[in-house]
């Protein structure tokens, strides 16, 4: 080969040429170096970003092999960088978990389409459960074409947790809400409710909702709701008022209420305030004990009480005034014996042998007294007798029937079958129901109505139960605890001595009984007398 | 014409009883106004009826009916005990006889007590 032959103008215009190519060339390779030396800057902060953010960051290809992952990855899966890349995602996952995470790519894989925040659990190395929410999408080349995903995952594990937990303790919350015996429910500020509880079907018979739409002055007597709205205005004063108060403060409340068939119960409510996260008071929280047994368990104790006080005032009562009658009836009786001389003697001018009679016939009146008082001191000595209260009841009737006939009293007698015979002074028991019928007979004297109504009845296996109920005028609040005390009365002047019930509460109380009165919601009174059974183990064997 | 002895501490009352009696003329009547008079009348008078207060001081109606019963020269007289702590109703309902006794309460219809006396 044979090198052509240039002159030197062609040389040197060819040499130049020449420079200013390797001046452009070394131009170039300076732009190119500054340029990698920018991209070096910019991958390295890429990467400094990527494995900096919280979230994991991972690419992959079609297949699921990771092609690229940040440190949180690392951290997450709990392996070395060196293991993951290349790795499949499958070997991360259990089956179905693997299934789920198959079906989401290819759906972005299909559609083209990121899919944003879904589930993924994932298994690290030491076999434990990490759940991620994950956002992904397709990831293309220069031309467009898909050549695999890239996703970003956030460990909620913790979150997943927490909100198990709480739904457990939310479960497990209500379920003790719902089932225990205790109603529960909650109030807005302005006393809507806001909750109420299934056991509201035990306390009250309302479900939840029809309690919810049951306006509170429905469900409890007028009294109790204006005690329980006071307790609350008290309580929202005393929390908005400015002053310090005690967070954790509870009232107790002893309401009665009513059930949906509109029975009486009692509940005890606590109540205190419901707060959110900050202390703030945001409405009303009521537990609801039924109480109703054990108000009448109370009950039930004072009117022992009563009793037993009762019983000691009449005893000593009673021996006080046996000796105060014997001391008025010896004077009284000379009183008479001198009366009846003076009306056996000749002559007496008319107008005196009445006026003579007037003064007999106060002293029959002094003498009932005195002989109702020593009645109150004589209750032991009782002649028993082993009788059928029905019996007896229809005797003492059969006596009386043309007397109550006559005061146009309708008798209504019901008597329950096979009652078991008891043992009794039979004079004194009828001594009792006959001053019951004719204390009843007077309350009705001034009625339009005017209805006796008497029943026995079985009261549990130990007892059976007299009742003689009336139409008539009832007994004022402010008196029945006084009924049975001695020489009560409201009866006119000369009409009643105020013995009869409380001889009678003498006599039953001797037979080991109970006698006690009521107000009828119909009207009139109730006189219960309960007698107890004597259970045949206390009979003597031959 | 009979003879009853009244025993009662109560002086008016012997006196009342005795003038009622005696006004009606049904007997002729005795007082004594403690249980020892009582006892030494009973003995010397030999009534045909006794009605005895129970509540005496001293000697009450129940020891005076003992020493009575106990002698036979009173043993056979009949005894009423006239009282007032007994129940009106109870002797009543009972025709005045509680427990073997026979008794007539206080305040005495004299009506009553004259059947009683007739009846012997
Ligand atoms: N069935 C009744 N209805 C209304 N009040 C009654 C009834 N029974 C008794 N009472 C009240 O109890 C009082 C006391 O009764 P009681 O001891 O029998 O005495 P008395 O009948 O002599 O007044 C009566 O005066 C009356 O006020
Ligand atoms: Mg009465």
């Amino acid at each position: 080969m044979r090198a052509p032959t240039r002159s030197p103008d062609e040389l040197r215009k060819e040499i130049s040429a020449l420079k200013r190519q390797i001046g452009k060339l070394e131009k170039t390779k300076r732009a190119c170096e500054q340029a990698q030396a920018g991209w070096r800057e910019s991958e390295a902060r890429c990467q400094t970003i990527i494995d900096a953010i919280p979230d994991g960051y991972v690419e992959a290809d079609l297949a699921g092999n990771f092609t690229f992952i940040n440190n949180r990855i690392c951290e997450h899966l709990d392996y070395p960088k060196a293991e993951l890349i290349g790795a499949n995602i499958r070997r991360f996952q259990n089956a179905a978990g693997f299934q789920k995470t198959f079906r989401v790519y290819n759906q972005i894989f299909k559609t083209g389409k990121p899919c944003k925040s879904f589930e993924l659990a994932c298994l690290r190395k030491n076999g434990s459960q990490k759940i991620f929410e994950v956002s992904a999408s397709l990831a293309r080349d220069a031309q467009g074409r898909p050549v695999g995903f890239c996703s970003v995952s956030r460990d909620i594990t913790e979150r997943k947790k927490m909100e198990r937990a709480l739904r457990e303790s939310e479960n497990r919350y209500r379920m003790i809400v719902e089932n225990i015996n205790e109603s529960v429910s909650t109030m807005d500020l302005n006393l809507n409710y806001t909750y109420v509880s299934p056991s509201e079907i035990r306390t009250s018979g309302y479900t939840p909702e029809e309690a919810m739409r049951t306006p509170p002055d429905k469900e409890l007597t007028p009294e109790s709701y204006a005690m329980a709205l006071g307790v609350m205005a008290e309580e929202i004063k005393r929390e908005f008022g400015g002053g310090p108060v005690d967070i954790h403060r509870k009232r107790s409340l002893e309401l009665a209420m009513y059930k949906k068939n509109g029975d009486l119960y009692w509940q005890e409510t606590t109540t205190s305030f419901l707060r959110d996260e900050n202390g703030q008071a945001t409405g009303f929280l009521f537990v609801g004990r039924d109480i109703t047994a054990r108000k009448q368990a109370e009950k039930d104790l004072q009117a022992a009480r009563d009793q037993l006080l009762q019983a000691e005032k009449l005893s000593a009562i009673g021996q006080l005034s046996a000796g105060v009658a014997h001391e008025i009836l010896n004077p009284l009786n000379i009183i008479s014996l001198e009366l009846q001389l003076i009306q056996e003697m000749k002559n007496l001018p008319r107008d005196v042998s009445e006026e003579l009679s007037i003064c007999m016939a106060q002293i029959d009146r002094i003498v009932a007294i005195a002989d109702g008082l020593m009645q109150l001191a004589r209750v032991s000595d009782k002649k028993m007798e082993t009788t059928q209260i029905n019996d007896l009841i229809a005797g003492i009737l059969t006596l009386h029937k043309a007397q109550l006939m006559i005061d146009k009293i309708e008798t209504v007698v019901r008597y329950q079958d096979g009652l078991p015979e008891i043992p009794m002074d039979r004079k004194k028991i009828e001594q009792v129901i006959l001053n019951l019928i004719s204390n009843a007979r007077g309350a009705m004297e001034d009625r339009e109505s005017k209805i006796l109504r008497i029943a026995t009845d079985r009261e549990g296996t130990d007892a059976i139960r007299i009742t003689v109920a009336d139409t008539g005028r009832g007994i004022a609040t402010e008196h029945l605890s006084k009924l049975f005390n001695p020489f009560f009365t409201t009866k006119a002047q000369g009409k009643g001595t105020g013995l009869g019930l409380s001889i009678s509460y003498g006599i039953i109380k001797d037979h080991g009984g109970r006698i006690w009165a009521e107000n009828n919601s119909w009207g009139g009174a109730s006189f219960y007398i309960s007698l107890p059974v004597r259970r045949t183990m206390d009979v003597q064997a031959p | 014409m009979k003879k009853v002895l009244i025993i009662d501490d109560e002086e008016y009352f012997c006196r009342a009883l005795k003038k009622n009696l005696e006004l009606k003329a049904v007997c002729r009547a005795l007082a004594a106004t403690t249980g020892a008079e009582g006892i030494r009348l009973a003995r010397t008078e030999k009534p045909d009826l006794i009605l005895l207060d129970i509540m005496m001081p001293g000697m009450d109606g129940t020891d005076v009916a003992e020493a009575l019963l106990a002698d036979p020269a009173t043993s056979s007289i009949p005894i009423i005990f006239v009282t007032a702590i007994i129940n009106k109703e109870d002797v009543r309902r009972n025709a005045g006889q509680i427990g073997g006794r026979t008794f007539i309460a206080k305040p005495v219809k004299i009506e009553d007590l004259i059947k009683r006396i007739n009846a012997l």
